[in-house]
């Protein structure tokens, strides 16, 4: 069985690069808590590229624009047809930000309309529990962007399974530091973030 | 016989014949009601069924005249009544009959019974109960035939017996099935602008979503019903044919015909209006500025498949910097196309209106619409082009950077001192020693080799760790790119590169001569590649290699996971399918028919999860119904779900072993 390789989709609409020590930071999580063999880097592979199709999960976030060409439409489909998931941050944490409302409307015209993902959903006990669905962000509670606690995330599901998970919370941001520094903190805020890798390899 | 026993008869007679023709008037009257409400019905609302409590009401009042007429009969309950109405009929037995009732034990009975024998009392009584029958008879027979001329259910038509009635009646049912041939005429939506077109036995109908489908075939709707989906459609009788009219719906569905134990199943296969298409032809290329100076030219093309309504251009302007981002968008007036189904957009855009600063990125697409008022319209987007106004701090952009001379352009430069200094040794080189001659090239192709690691550092510095997949078996070195790579991405230094290893190697076994041309060489490919189009190359993120070995299971806290539930597998709907297609085929043998129908919805379900395999049912479908060879489609079908079958060359390997 190959290793997991944390991927960062680049787009060419806008800023996907906005949060460059995320995935350190994740597959650091990973490798911490769960036997999962990770590879130690990620990779930053074109969406326009087939070798997208090699990665069971991608992430995407950024501030800017967010529109796929052809191209890229055209992999990322194949990408979830074929099982793989797509995880969107919202990067500047704003409904009514630029990147929500585009990525929003790109994914609703690519994969359909996402909905609001119930709080009881697997994604928030199949490894760390959280009853209360998508944790807080510190962000979130010091009201930048929209000042909202968002809820729920959205969720573009086949079946009982999420294709395409989009979050307007800006894990981007809370996430986005060296993961040395996560000795500092009391509670690691990127647990949320395991659940996600681990439910991506095995939903 | 006694006078009583023959006032007992008559009045046993006519009671008989009262009943009788109460019953009689009774069924008259609910047959007219029924006859002419239905007559009256289809005069108002053409082709419609007579409400249901016209039904009861009509039976009530049938059943009020019979208990009317009933009551009217009631003297003949009274024998008296009967024997003073016979002697009013027949005024010569001067009341001998009422009296020999009444004094049956008379002495005179004898007399009296023998003068009542001579009157014809059997003669009176049958006239009068012709008088009460034959009315009645002659009732019951025009409202039957008004009934008739009603087309009663009761008679194979439709009418008001239609809910009475709801099996046609023997000699009236056509014999075979009305479903044998069917015209389909489909009238696709007015938006598009087409007319209706005419399919005669279709086993499956591809239209437009919103079109109508009008189904008719040979005889009266009554007994044949139409199901789409699990939603009955009514049907209704026009000039001698059943009609079914329905819209196409948007999912694939079947139309299930049926009529009496006779089906036949439709598949309505709905084709969705496709958006347009647009493609943005100017601007070309995303592009980096230093001053937002620039009127640029806009040009996109839009096609669809039916016809497009309008298009217009959107400006999407970003302005911010870290967390604090804001956008505005500024979409230019509509352009009309009127419903062609080709048209182009153009326009002029001043980035200098637009008051951008550093940092800004206007995003600029074309948008079109179709035509589609029905479940539209379809919207199209071309890709983006972005047009960024570079920050004064970026250095990231050998395009934004001025000031400071790039490093390939120092090399140029260097390289244009070396060749001049080189030019002069070869003059100079009949003049010299060998030894001097060696010790300036020397020093010469010392300065060359310099050139040449700058230019090396440039290329890889370049084209080194931008992006790409760790390799697990190079683990955490750093592997230098191919040469072939460079080649592909940067010809220009690669050549450059590749010629002043020339040189240098020329220069030190002291062959000035023969170092000039590579050394030409290199200063034109150095130019070129400081003349090459600036792109704009974002920074590349830093990269930050986990120690898995050290964090590996070192968390704070270990997870709880929840119970595991199995997964579905993620081609479940073709295993479906698959499964489904194998038992049609295998019952195919036994139950031809039945094979044929599960087929047919089998192909309603594959045209959204299999298009090829619902075309090569599609295929076999017909095939089956025009009575040919359906091997071929049915084995495409086949190969559809399961893939083609793989073979290996060569025989197995032997075991070892007998």
């Amino acid at each position: 069985m190959s290793e997991f390789i944390f991927c960062t989709g680049r787009y060419e609409s806008g800023d996907w690069d906005s949060a460059p020590t995320l995935p350190a930071n994740l597959i650091d999580s990973v490798a911490r808590y769960t036997e999962i063999a990770t590879a130690p880097a990620g990779a930053i592979v074109p969406l326009s590229s087939e070798r997208i199709l090699e990665y069971p999960l991608v992430y995407l976030t950024g501030h800017m624009p967010f529109r796929f060409t052809e191209a890229e439409r055209r992999n990322v489909q194949k990408l979830v047809d074929r099982g793989g998931m797509i995880f969107v941050d919202d990067h500047n944490h704003d409904v009514d930000g630029v990147f929500s409302k585009t990525a929003l409307e790109e994914i609703a015209r690519t994969f359909g309309k996402p909905a609001d993902l119930p709080n009881t959903n697997p994604i928030y006990s199949c490894f760390f529990k959280f009853d209360d669905g998508p944790p807080a962000t510190s962000h979130e509670l010091n009201g930048w962007g929209d000042n909202l606690v968002h809820k729920n995330l959205k969720a573009v599901m086949k079946g009982d399974r999420i294709q395409v998970l989009f979050s307007n919370k800006d894990y981007s941001s809370e996430w986005n530091y060296h993961p040395d520094n996560k000795r500092f903190s009391a509670v690691d805020n990127t647990r949320f973030g395991v659940n996600i890798v681990v439910y991506a390899l095995t939903r | 016989m006694t006078a009583a026993e023959r006032v007992t008869r008559v009045q046993r007679l006519l009671g008989f014949g009262a009943v009788a023709a109460a019953v009689g008037w009774g069924a008259a009257v609910t047959m007219g009601i029924l006859a002419i409400s239905s007559i009256v019905v289809k005069l108002l609302y053409t082709n419609q069924l007579a409400p249901y409590w016209l039904n009861t009401g009509a039976l009530i009042t049938g059943i009020t005249a019979v208990i009317m007429l009933i009551i009217r009969f009631r003297r003949l309950s009274s024998i008296k009544r009967v024997a003073l109405w016979i002697e009013e009929s027949i005024p010569a037995l001067q009341y001998s009959l009422i009296t020999a009732i009444e004094r049956e034990h008379s002495q005179f009975a004898n007399g009296i019974n023998a003068a009542i024998d001579r009157e014809d009392i059997a003669g009176v009584t049958n006239r009068a109960f012709g008088r009460m029958i034959l009315p009645a008879v002659a009732a019951v027979l025009v409202a039957g035939a008004l009934l008739y001329i009603s087309q009663a259910a009761g008679l194979a038509r439709a009418g008001s017996f239609a809910r009475l009635a709801t099996t046609p009646s023997g000699s009236s049912e056509p014999e075979g099935s009305r479903l044998s041939r069917i015209s389909v005429e489909v009238t696709p939506p007015s938006y598009t602008r087409e007319g209706p077109t005419k399919l005669d036995d279709p086993s499956s109908v591809t239209a437009l979503v919103g079109s109508r489908i009008v189904v008719t075939g040979d005889g009266f709707a009554t007994g044949v019903s139409a199901m789409i989906g699990n939603t009955l459609v009514e049907g209704r009788s026009e000039n001698g044919r059943w009609i079914v009219a329905a819209p196409m719906p948007a999912k694939p569905v079947a139309l299930t015909l049926r009529d009496r134990q006779f089906e036949r199943i439709v598949v309505l296969d709905p084709r969705a209006d496709s958006p347009p298409k647009i493609v943005l032809s100017a601007p070309a290329r995303d592009t980096t500025m230093r001053v937002a100076r620039l009127v640029i030219h806009l040009s996109a093309s839009a096609t669809d498949d039916i016809g497009l309504n309008s298009g217009y251009f959107e400006y999407l302007v970003t302005t911010g910097s870290g967390e604090v981002f804001n956008a505005r968008t500024v979409t230019t007036p509509l352009v009309r196309f009127n419903g062609s189904r080709a048209g182009t957009l153009s326009g002029t855009l001043d980035l200098g209106t637009l008051k951008l600063n550093q940092g800004d990125v206007v995003s600029i697409r074309a948008m079109a619409q179709d035509v589609n008022s029905l479940s539209g319209p379809g919207l199209a987007t071309s890709d983006t082009r972005t047009f960024r106004i570079a920050r004064a701090d970026e250095y990231d952009s050998v395009a934004v950077d001025a000031a400071a001379p790039p490093p390939v352009d120092s090399s140029a430069m260097s390289q244009r001192m070396l060749i001049m200094m080189t030019e002069q040794l070869v003059k100079d080189q009949k003049k010299i020693q060998r030894p001097e001659l060696a010790k300036r090239s020397g020093q010469i192709g010392d300065m060359e080799n310099r050139v040449k690691n700058r230019v090396h550092d440039i290329l890889y510095e370049l084209e080194g760790g931008a992006e790409g997949t760790p390799d697990p078996a190079a683990g955490l070195s750093a592997e230098e790119p191919s040469e072939d790579v460079h080649a592909v991405q940067n010809p220009d230094l690669f050549q450059a590169y590749q010629a002043l290893w020339d040189a240098v190697r020329s220069l030190e076994i002291a062959e000035p001569s023969v170092a000039l041309p590579p050394m030409r060489v290199a200063l034109k490919a150095l130019d070129r590649a400081r003349l090459a189009n600036r792109l704009y190359l974002r920074g590349t993120p830093p990269k930050v290699i986990v120690d898995i070995a050290r964090v590996r299971m070192a968390g704070k806290e270990k997870g709880s996971a929840s119970a595991r539930t199995p997964r579905t597998r993620a081609d479940s709907s073709l295993a479906d399918l698959a499964r489904r297609f194998q038992n049609a085929v295998e019952v195919l043998p036994k139950s031809p028919a039945s094979a044929i129908r599960d087929l047919t919805l089998l192909r309603v379900e594959a045209l959204s999860a299999s298009p090829a395999f619902a075309a090569a049912l599609s295929d076999a479908i017909d095939a089956f119904h025009k009575g040919t060879d359906a091997t071929l489609p049915l084995l495409r079908a086949r190969r559809a779900l399961n893939g083609v079958p793989q073979s290996e060359s060569g025989l197995p390997s032997w075991s070892g072993t007998w």
